[in-house]
């Protein structure tokens, strides 16, 4: 299943702090590995390759890592802060040192 | 860079006492990252410190630099200075995306009623400036609308709840003379509204209206917004530094963190500002960042900075801007510059009876108003 973050969203993040913004200013904050699933979301992941991804990175097993995931994702879908299954849209364009071209308005 | 010295006295407001808080660790960190600084010197926050540097990073928004440079090992301190930096940076940055959200809900405002704009400092410089927007942190929200549509735009707002802070000075004064106004969204958030750069002389020469002849572009939550160019973000950034409010140090960082290291055509402000007749802004700012933040001065940005000398008449405009002055000793030395004689009259009407609206919103009474101008003066001491 295809994960990718949501538009409408703004975010910062830090070692081990991750905060977002909706829409509507509405804040979540997320403590933990949320920094680092957030950078890895830039673009439309699969989920099990996310999976993989990080497990290399923290060197856990794939169940373990699975498991310890699923609650961040579900949290951040059911807020609408990423979307599930939406890959046909492409690769987004934005991120937070994207730069746009000098063009006449 | 020590507190009291020239560098310091010029480049920051002293306050009534004549004191100037300016912590090393502040400098070392508004200039951590930059490559034409020195090495890097590792400053150590004592425990009797750590509560005045987090307070002057919090107010001059040097939360992100203060954190990186302690991560870095650039600044230090005690295990619980380094968890309050942390915690700051934390805080900022609660704030910063909260900020996004709501200047791209006030952009869509605009663009639904076909107001052109262009996204000023803070969220614009930290995301087309620094790699990692979390360095840059911004308080508020800061929009130029195009002269012309000036009140139209606030008129717009107000129509989606935005309250001003305080009431215009004359009906008009803002659309004509002034740098812009300060709205209060119903959710409380600040929105500066601005016209143009700066007040007084150098605002007087600003061509506002050329700004929105170049855009850049970027996303912000997925909503596409513009900003200005990059050299003319380098040219907002000099005229905060040189003649803006509060010009601390992140300010000089935004103007050196332009020319050293986002690539701006510094060249290209240069011929912008001489076009403004303000090149004297961009030389003032560059040589205040440079000598403040203690870069390699061998940068060719330093030296045309360097071999710029003010008129008597920039001087004086430029000195009002560097002391504690009141708005109205600030916005008078547009005066002399300002053409047509029938303008001048309405500045100079709106400046000394403002609105009876305006002088209730400062609890002044039209008499005690003039009273004070002229005493003022007479004294050769600042209008409080």
């Amino acid at each position: 299943m295809t994960l990718r973050r949501a538009d409408r969203v703004f975010w910062r993040g830090a070692p081990g702090f991750l905060v977002l913004a909706d829409g509507d200013g509405q804040l979540t904050e997320i403590s933990g590995r949320g920094w680092e699933v957030w950078q890895e979301l830039a673009n439309p992941i699969e989920q099990q390759d996310l999976v993989a991804v990080l497990m290399q990175r923290y060197g856990v097993d794939r169940q373990t890592m699975a498991t310890d995931l699923a609650p961040l994702v579900d949290g951040l879908i059911e807020r609408g802060l990423i979307e599930r299954g939406l890959i046909e849209r492409g690769p987004i364009e934005r991120g937070p040192i994207e730069r746009g071209p000098v063009v006449q308005a | 860079v020590t507190p009291g010295s020239r560098t310091l006295r010029r480049a920051i407001p002293v306050s009534a006492e004549g004191g100037v808080r300016l912590h090393p660790a502040l400098v070392a960190a508004a200039r951590h990252g930059l490559e034409a600084a020195g090495p890097p010197v590792a400053v150590e926050v004592k425990p009797e410190e750590q509560a005045e540097v987090l307070a002057d990073a919090r107010f001059d928004r040097l939360d992100g630099l203060l954190a990186l440079s302690v991560l870095d090992g650039v600044v230090s301190g005690s295990a619980t200075f380094v968890e309050d930096v942390v915690a700051q940076h934390h805080e900022a940055l609660r704030s910063c995306v909260a900020l996004e959200s709501f200047a791209v809900r006030t952009i869509t405002v605009l663009d639904e009623a076909g107001i052109d704009y262009r996204l000023l400092k803070g969220p614009a410089v930290a995301h087309l400036d620094f790699d990692d927007p979390s360095d840059r942190c911004f308080g508020d929200v800061d929009l130029l609308v195009p002269a012309g549509r000036w009140e139209y735009a606030v008129d717009t707002l107000a129509r989606h709840g935005f309250r001003r802070g305080t009431p215009e000075l004359r009906r008009g004064f803002e659309r004509r003379f002034g740098k812009g106004a300060t709205l209060i969204s119903p959710q409380d958030f600040e929105l500066d509204l601005h016209r143009t750069f700066a007040i007084g002389r150098f605002g007087v020469a600003t061509r506002a209206d050329d700004l929105f002849a170049t855009a850049q572009r970027f996303r912000l939550g997925g909503y596409e917004v513009k900003a200005l160019s990059a050299s003319n973000r380098l040219l907002h950034a000099c005229y905060h530094e040189a003649v803006g409010g509060f010009r601390g140090l992140r300010a000089a960082r935004d103007v050196a963190q332009m020319i050293l290291l986002s690539g701006v055509d510094w060249p290209a402000t240069v011929e912008t500002a001489a076009a403004w007749r303000s090149s004297i802004v961009v030389a003032t700012a560059v040589t205040d960042a440079w000598e403040l933040l203690d870069l390699d001065r061998s940068h060719t940005a330093f030296v045309w900075a360097a071999s710029q000398n003010p008129t008597s008449g920039e001087a004086a405009a430029l000195r009002a801007f560097r002391q504690p002055l009141p708005f109205r000793r600030q916005a008078l030395t547009g005066l002399a510059t300002m053409p047509g004689i029938g303008r001048r009259a309405a500045y100079l009407y709106a400046l000394g009876v403002p609105s009876k609206a305006s002088r209730v919103a400062r609890q002044r009474s039209l008499g005690a108003h003039l009273w004070r101008s002229v005493a003022a003066r007479r004294r050769n001491r600042p209008l409080r």
